[in-house]
């Protein structure tokens, strides 16, 4: 009971820092928007001081849209109705891991495309960059070896991490990710008959595709039941 | 996931038996969020799992679930 209404208090708190933010966020535009309109005047010897106020509307937006973002409703309501064990807590944490791999790769799939087309093109024919092109793509395994449990750490975390939702959700994921494996290598050998150096360039692109696509439908299945979790009571 | 053909009492079984999701879950060694998918109706149990909430709630597997017409 005691929690239920901290957690009220808390709803309200966002609720009014939320329309605070919104506020801002109107403020900041009015003020840039005016700004803008005098700038565009061009009458007096204003510029600096217009700048400043135009620079300054952004900056209000900017702190606006922040708040907005940090102070959205409801999601007091929803972290409680989220709660739960520590192996909820191990879950979602390990979630969150995998969620953000493939933004932490896509860097170096660009690195070993571009590699693989200066080492093809007889740019660049040192071992340095042949190796870095096939260290880069490596690294892409990283994603699927995180997301089948693989990535070593205790065994106490395992067991956490595995139950049968996990499993249920991670074989839809890979599911998934073959069908866009399996689409993008048909599409990369149909233009390898024409380009066949294009593909190998193309290669970490589709496989860094397929391994993204694994991450985020299996984050989106866990997400989408922590949102729908009921009140436990 | 689902199956329409599954029936389930598990939300009242746990209620009667005066537990919590999260207190079933810890029972069961699931997450909270299998139990709630299983409760929902979102999510079919395995034998295992299904036997596994049985044994938490001291009730048998029929209780729980069975399959409807």
């Amino acid at each position: 009971m005691m929690r239920r209404e901290n957690g009220a208090a808390t709803e309200r708190r966002r609720a009014f820092r939320h329309r605070a933010a919104m506020a801002l966020c109107g403020l900041g535009l009015l003020v840039a928007a005016a700004s803008g309109l005098l700038w565009e005047k061009n009458g007096l010897d204003r510029h600096a001081l217009l700048g400043m106020a135009t620079f300054s509307g952004i900056g209000i937006v900017l702190v606006g849209v922040i708040g907005l973002f940090a102070y959205r409703p409801d999601t007091a309501e929803q972290t409680r109705n989220q709660t739960g064990s520590y192996r909820d807590r191990v879950q979602r944490s390990w979630v969150g891991g995998i969620t953000i791999l493939p933004a932490a790769t896509f860097g170096l799939t660009v690195i070993a495309m571009t590699r693989s087309q200066a080492w093809l093109s007889g740019e660049d024919t040192s071992w340095s960059g042949v190796i870095l092109a096939g260290v880069a793509v490596v690294n892409l395994l990283l994603i699927p070896l995180m997301l089948m449990g693989w990535d070593g750490g205790s065994k106490k975390i395992k067991r956490l991490i595995e139950d049968e939702l996990t499993q249920s959700y991670r074989a839809s994921a890979i599911t998934c990710a073959f069908w866009v494996l399996l689409i993008g290598v048909t599409g990369a050998y149909l233009v390898g008959l024409w380009n066949p150096e294009a593909v190998i360039v193309a290669l970490p692109m589709i496989l860094w595709v397929s391994a993204t696509t694994a991450a985020l439908r299996f984050a989106q299945l866990h997400r989408r039941a922590e949102r729908e979790m009921d009140v436990d009571e | 996931m689902s199956d329409p053909r599954l029936a389930s009492r598990l939300k009242e079984a746990r209620q009667a038996a005066g537990l919590t999701q999260a207190e079933l879950a810890e029972k069961a060694g699931v997450s909270r969020k299998t139990v709630n998918t299983v409760e929902n109706g979102v999510f079919v149990p395995s034998t295992i799992l299904a036997l596994s909430l049985a044994r938490a709630l001291g009730v048998t597997v029929e209780a729980l679930f069975w399959l409807a017409d």
